[in-house]
């Protein structure tokens, strides 16, 4: 991937044809776990997407959350369809590679869709402050982490690029 | 949206239930430190969400990395409500509280 800034906020992205497909895998994962019962309350990736709104005071928590959850969720919920669509839209070229501009709302879209899908799955594998990304990438099982550590880097380049600069992460 | 997420009356019991009530104390707020967020993204999600000049959202940023919080805005209950629900739809671990 590589992600160059294409001015007033806009960037341009270059996918290969696997990125893409990564992509719109993981999207159609959170897509599941944006409907009304994709997740359980009780699920740790259900209180980081929907946390507390007050410390400390269960009843204005509650009363926060019964009135902001369904808006949330909703919201959420179709900003990754938005990014679905957009990604099945964009084509391919000859050479399995996608070169797609996303002017600066769909920078924002992306952007904060990149963060739920990294803050479902990072809450799921565990992340802590002090992650070292020391894993084996070709060990089946740490394909969450290879995923999250992607994810991370996407996340990183597209706001990069959107305050102008260029980032490249691998073969592009 | 229009008027508090609680209702007032709500607002009240809890006010009384507190210290003092002093509906004078602006109320607050926080984002929290989160081991998931980047520091690139939440500095882009103080720009965005409150306009703040890139200085100023990075300072915020760093805070809320090496002391685990910062406040990031402040006014009305209802302001903060809304300062929350806005964090929360970026992914930001945010909270408010009445000022101490």
């Amino acid at each position: 991937m590589k992600v160059n800034p294409a001015g007033a906020g806009a960037v341009r992205v270059r996918l290969t044809a696997p990125e893409a497909d990564t992509l719109a895998s993981l999207l159609t994962d959170l897509i599941a776990a944006l409907q009304p019962d994709g997740l359980d309350p009780s699920d740790p990736v259900y209180r980081r997407l929907y946390p507390d709104g007050y410390q400390g005071n269960a009843e204005a928590a509650d009363a926060f959350r019964s009135l902001t959850e369904s808006s949330l969720r909703t919201e959420r919920l179709e900003r990754a369809e938005q990014c679905l669509a957009g990604l099945a839209a964009a084509g391919q070229s000859a050479n399995r590679k996608m070169d797609v501009t996303l002017e600066p709302h769909a920078v924002e879209r992306w952007l904060r869709v990149l963060n739920d899908m990294r803050l479902a799955i990072g809450t799921r594998i565990g992340i802590t402050e002090d992650d070292d990304y020391d894993f084996d990438p070709n060990d089946p099982a740490s394909l969450p982490r290879s995923i999250y550590a992607y994810l991370t880097g996407v996340q990183d380049a597209v706001v990069r690029g959107a305050h102008g600069l260029t980032s490249i992460l691998g073969p592009c | 949206m229009a008027g508090t997420l609680t209702p007032q009356r709500e607002a009240a019991e809890q006010a009384g239930s507190d210290t003092l009530a002093d509906p004078d104390r602006p109320w607050i707020t926080i984002v929290w430190n989160d081991p998931i967020n980047l520091m690139s993204y939440v500095t882009h999600v103080f720009m965005t969400v409150f306009g703040y000049p890139k200085p100023k959202a990075e300072k915020l940023m760093l805070d809320v990395h090496h002391r685990g919080r910062a406040v990031v805005s402040s006014g009305t209950r209802e302001r903060m409500e809304l300062d929350v629900a806005t964090l929360h739809g970026y992914g930001l671990w945010a909270t408010l509280e009445q000022q101490k």
